[in-house]
């Protein structure tokens, strides 16, 4: 299953290493047993992917704190 | 004393209860909690045995601000509780102790009780006094987890109202039970359940009877497992408690966690090694257990699912008071630790590394705290029937949103908590205690302190007087 993450776009980006601008693409996420693929901006050329600060600060950090401890 | 100290702390004579300057030293791979009582001689008690090592284990967090205070300073620290000026914890956690009567009469009972409630206890029957201490302990303590506790309380012949009355005061009541009734008194559980009861710790000794005939006096693993499947079918969340004891039942930790980890319903397993305290008498020290050992043990006795690497000190009580071990748990019974475990995202990254972190605020924690003790313990919520989860893609949710809403209900922890006796008393976490017994009318003493008796068997603090 593919998923789009409507608020991120990948629209105004441009990779630091490859100055090609980043697309959107089905990237791969392996979490604790669970893996989901998702579309998120990459770089083309380089294949490194963008996680944006809204999505790494919000929904991910929502995820991690499943298991914070005491 | 020999060996090099590691650290300087006050404790206590274990026959006269003078306070004394205390050193914590090391011996080999071991830690020595040592101290000398003018009158008593020398006192030398293991408090670490073995890896992780105690240096590694730190958690740094300086007196909590705004502790609300209920005594002055008179004797000093342990004498003034509580809670006195020298306390530097807020409560998490609240032992309301709603009877002393108790159907097992258990050789190990740290609370010394029995068939009867003890003199100066409350009646057993009256709702009315104990609704307003209730009250009291909400106003003074906050948004706690409550404990209703004994004795045991499921004896209580208005438990049930005392919940309700408990659910609309606190984030969460949580029943501390030897399980007997739930187990054998039908519909208890799911009245519980109905009346706001969040969690049953379930006083859950191991899997071979001949433990439970030690630690209980008689054989009980039947009436745990009907226990467990009554608050199943409840909907309650259960966390297993054992007291372990080395040579006793410390072997059966793995095969304890395989039961919870297969069992529905089950949140957790906390362990609580044994101390001397009231009825409780240790042999000997080779029988007390150490937090790092009580993390060998699972390590070995579960082919290393458990690692003694993913486990952290608190951030709530003093760092050697407990370990936590937190998992995703999948269908079939694997358990997946936190990414990382105690390690973070890179080299510099000083996120996860406990030992040379900045000390942390205390207060902020507790109120964390209570949150995380929440998420852990309590039964995940059932969706109304015909709900169906929120759909990826769709407006309100999406593949992040689908992933959150099926690990809340898989997280799975064990845990454990090392209580100081007269032996191991280091006033330093006593003071960072956040475990508290309310004692009526408004006194809220650490649970080591309550439960610390000298030598000879005489309490600190005694039950029977006001």
């Amino acid at each position: 299953m593919e998923h789009r993450l409507p608020e991120i776009k990948a629209g105004g980006w441009i990779c630091r290493k490859c100055r090609k601008p980043l697309e959107s693409r089905a990237v791969e996420i392996t979490y604790m047993g669970s893996s989901f693929k998702v579309e998120l901006p990459g770089c083309p050329e380089c294949g490194f992917t963008f996680i944006p600060p809204e999505l790494a600060e919000g929904k991910m950090l929502e995820v991690e704190k499943l298991l914070e401890d005491k | 004393m020999s060996g090099a100290i590691l650290e300087r702390t006050e404790s206590l004579c274990p026959v006269c209860l003078a306070v004394l300057p205390a050193e914590i030293r090391r011996s080999g791979e071991d830690a020595l909690l040592c101290r000398r009582c003018p009158e008593h001689g020398e006192f030398k008690e293991i408090i670490w045995r073995g890896p992780p090592d105690f240096e590694s284990w730190k958690r740094p967090k300086p007196p909590a601000a705004g502790v609300k205070r209920q005594t002055e300073r008179q004797r000093g620290c342990p004498f003034d509780c509580g809670l006195c000026p020298e306390h530097g914890q807020h409560p998490c956690t609240v032992l309301f102790e709603i009877t002393g009567r108790c159907n097992l009469t258990c050789p190990v009972c740290f609370a010394g009780s029995g068939k009867e409630d003890s003199p100066g206890s409350p009646p057993f029957s009256d709702l009315a006094a104990l609704i307003p201490q209730l009250r009291r302990i909400r106003e003074q303590a906050g948004p706690i987890v409550l404990q209703l506790s004994g004795g045991e309380p499921t004896l209580h012949p208005r438990l049930a109202e005392l919940t309700a009355a408990a659910a609309r005061l606190f984030p969460a009541v949580q029943l501390n039970t030897n399980g007997l009734l739930l187990a054998g008194k039908p519909g208890l559980a799911k009245r519980l359940a109905e009346n706001g009861l969040s969690w049953v710790f379930l006083q859950f000794d191991g899997v071979r009877e001949s433990s439970f005939e030690i630690l209980r006096g008689r054989p009980l693993l039947k009436t745990k497992l009907a226990a467990l499947e009554a608050c199943a079918e409840a909907g309650l969340g259960v966390i297993l408690v054992p007291t372990v004891a080395a040579g006793v039942n410390d072997g059966e930790l793995g095969d304890l966690v395989r039961l919870a980890v297969n069992t529905p319903g089950v949140r957790g397993v906390h362990i609580q090694p044994m101390t001397s305290s009231g009825r409780n008498s240790l042999p000997g020290p080779e029988h007390r257990l150490t937090l790092p050992e009580v993390l060998r043990r699972l390590e070995e006795q579960t082919d290393g699912l458990l690692r003694p690497e993913d486990a952290f000190p608190p951030g709530c009580e003093h760092e050697r008071c407990s370990f936590h071990l937190r998992y995703r748990r999948l269908p079939g019974g694997k358990l997946i630790p936190r990414p990382g475990g105690n390690a973070c995202c890179s080299p510099d990254c000083r996120a996860g590394d406990t030992a040379s972190a900045a000390p942390e605020e205390s207060s902020a924690n507790r109120d964390r705290a209570v949150e995380i003790i929440l998420k852990s313990w309590k039964a995940p919520e059932r969706p109304p029937s015909g709900t169906a989860l929120p759909m990826a893609g769709s407006e309100k949710a999406d593949v992040f949103d689908e992933f959150l809403e099926l690990a809340r209900k898989e997280t799975f922890s064990v845990t454990a908590m090392a209580f100081q006796d007269v032996w191991t008393a280091d006033l330093a976490r006593l003071r960072g205690c956040c475990v508290q017994v309310f004692r009526p009318p408004d006194r809220f003493i650490p649970f080591c302190a309550m439960n610390l008796t000298r030598a000879d068997g005489k309490a600190l603090y005694s039950r029977t007087e006001a």
